[in-house]
């Protein structure tokens, strides 16, 4: 379990964490997300011991980092793919690291060989594709076989079979029971991915939720409905308070009624209905309102006079 | 604090086992030494005493061993650096610290290593040196006694470059660049011991606790006026060490790990 509390760091005046509160649960994959510079990145360096924070804690298993007794046994880390020498071989680097974090070096073997890195295992890593580095960094992050895991932007520089792989990965790491913490700008790598989404934004917490809940609650009632007469049950929606708007010919958008009452008022006014569904909005949409709201209460706050 | 006894020795291993798989630095190690080797041993097989002049068989023995410790301070001073540099450079630290966030352990961990292996160098060197010139000067008809200066300067050696390690390792921890480091240290040991004096006022000061030419003394062991005894020049640059790696453990502890 990762939790943060009220943790606040500034870079020359500048809040790059302000305030920030969230937890990530054993168990469960989850995505903390937010555009680039919102401070992802730092607050997982702090999470990390690798940067201090001006105030507030960041926690693993109740304890800050750098007092965990085995690091590496506890907590597995991918940050930025080049944090190796790169005039060392992959396997030479997974030896120091075990050896550093008293590991067997046997694990670096195996680690190699469950992220398919065995037969670039002897090359420098100088000479990897970001691929090939970002296994390696999960390779590290897997030699302790922690039960807290934390992937910084994991899916830079993969393939489409790498994302799938890694998704895999992280998926099951959870299903285990681990703690997955992972982070990413882009929303729809994680849509398929999180159980549990924290969304930030300019350092601060907007949101943390169930991704289902994230999704619905941005998503508003609003149902897509195909029917024999679009027109007409405009007309009746319009009359329940609803707002409409015509989709494909034959389809209907209707925003402000539960899929539940447009199926009662098109039963009343008897038009056969062929389909009838929740339109969801994409989590990238569902992120972009959250954090337009979030953006509006703070400039609101501003204008507020003293 | 018992971790300490156990972690210590595992990340002193590690620290080797760094230092041994970049094959670079391998290179310039050995590119470094050879040199001083051959010197020391080329000058060990050509003792020539100065025609007239009284001769000291124990400084005609021991005059190759000290040239070769001059060139290979080149070698100590890279070693003790690239412990810290080669890792600010490739961002290796951030791992490092990761698997050690106690970040005084790696430090220490880190100068134990380099004091290790340029003490057992220094060893080496000697004897090695040693074992050419002393019979050399035998050859000459001179008895050379291995009870007085030889046993000195030899345990000197292996006092010196050890603490010449550290010094670098620990300015290395504070400059984190390579070619800073290596600036200052080329600096501080070849450069400003013959030009320090110059310094009005305080040259004559500065000259004789300038701490790294002070430290070698241990090595030299002049046995001059106007220059400290082996031991108070040592126990100098033993204290600039000092407060050196404290400065250095007090950079480490602070600043984010970039």
């Amino acid at each position: 379990m990762i939790q943060v509390r009220s943790l606040v760091k500034s870079y020359g005046g500048r809040r790059a964490v302000d305030d920030l509160e969230f937890t990530a649960r054993p168990g469960q994959v989850t995505g903390f997300l937010g555009p680039n510079g919102a401070g992802k990145s730092t607050t997982m360096r702090i999470i990390l011991g690798l940067e201090r924070a001006d105030s507030g804690t960041a926690t693993v298993n109740g304890r800050p980092y750098a007092q965990l007794d085995e690091p590496l046994r506890e907590v597995g880390a991918l940050l930025d793919a080049r944090c190796t020498d790169l005039r060392r071989s992959g396997r030479d680097h997974l030896r120091v690291m075990a050896l550093m974090g008293g590991i067997p070096v046997s694990r670096a073997d195996e680690v190699l060989a469950q992220v398919g890195l065995e037969t670039a295992a002897g090359k420098r890593t100088g000479g990897y594709s970001l691929g090939m580095a970002q296994r390696l960094g999960i390779a590290v992050a897997l030699l302790g076989d922690p039960h807290t895991l934390v992937f910084d932007e994991p899916t830079n520089g993969l393939d489409v079979d790498g994302i799938r792989w890694i998704r895999d990965l992280m998926r099951g790491l959870a299903a285990e029971g681990r703690t997955v913490l992972v982070s990413s700008h882009l929303m729809s790598e994680v849509e398929d991915l999180a159980d549990e989404v924290v969304v930030i934004g300019q350092g601060r917490l907007i949101e943390q939720s169930g991704i289902r809940e994230f999704i619905d609650r941005a998503s508003g009632d609003r149902v897509r409905v195909e029917c024999a007469d679009p027109a007409a049950l405009a007309i009746a929606l319009r009359a329940s308070g609803a707002v409409t708007e015509p989709e494909r010919p034959g389809t209907l958008l209707v925003n402000g009624l539960s899929r539940r009452q447009v199926g009662e008022i098109a039963v009343a006014q008897r038009i056969a209905v062929y389909g009838l569904a929740d339109c969801l909005v994409s989590l990238e949409e569902a992120y972009v309102r959250a954090s337009r709201n979030s953006l509006e209460f703070s400039t609101r706050d501003q204008e507020v006079p003293a | 604090m018992s971790t300490a006894f156990i972690e210590i020795p595992r990340l002193v291993r590690a620290e080797f086992v760094k230092l041994r798989t970049v094959r670079s630095t391998v290179i310039t190690l050995i590119a470094l030494t050879v040199p001083a080797l051959a010197a020391g041993l080329f000058l060990a097989t050509r003792l020539d005493p100065e025609p007239g002049r009284p001769v000291n068989p124990e400084h005609l023995a021991l005059t190759p061993l000290v040239v070769a410790v001059f060139l290979v301070e080149l070698a100590v001073i890279m070693l003790g650096s690239t412990v810290l540099t080669s890792e600010y450079h490739s961002g290796m630290i951030r791992s490092s610290i990761t698997a050690m966030p106690r970040r005084g352990r790696l430090l220490a961990a880190k100068l134990l290593a380099v004091t290790l292996l340029s003490a057992g160098f220094g060893l080496l060197l000697s004897l090695v040196v040693l074992a050419v010139s002393v019979p050399a000067v035998q050859a000459e008809g001179f008895e050379v006694p291995l009870t007085g200066l030889v046993p000195a300067v030899v345990l000197g050696v292996v006092l010196y470059l050890p603490m010449l390690a550290v010094f670098s390792a620990a300015v290395a921890a504070v400059v984190r660049g390579s070619g800073a480091t290596f600036t200052i240290m080329l600096m501080s040991v070849f450069v400003l011991p013959n030009v320090i004096g110059f310094v009005p006022w305080a040259g004559d000061w500065l000259e004789r606790y300038w701490p790294p030419a002070a430290g070698f003394e241990v090595v030299l062991h002049s046995d001059k006026a106007g220059v400290v005894s082996p031991a108070l020049g040592y126990a100098v640059f033993a204290l600039a060490t000092a407060l050196l790696v404290a400065g250095a453990n007090q950079v480490l502890q602070r600043r984010a790990a970039v």
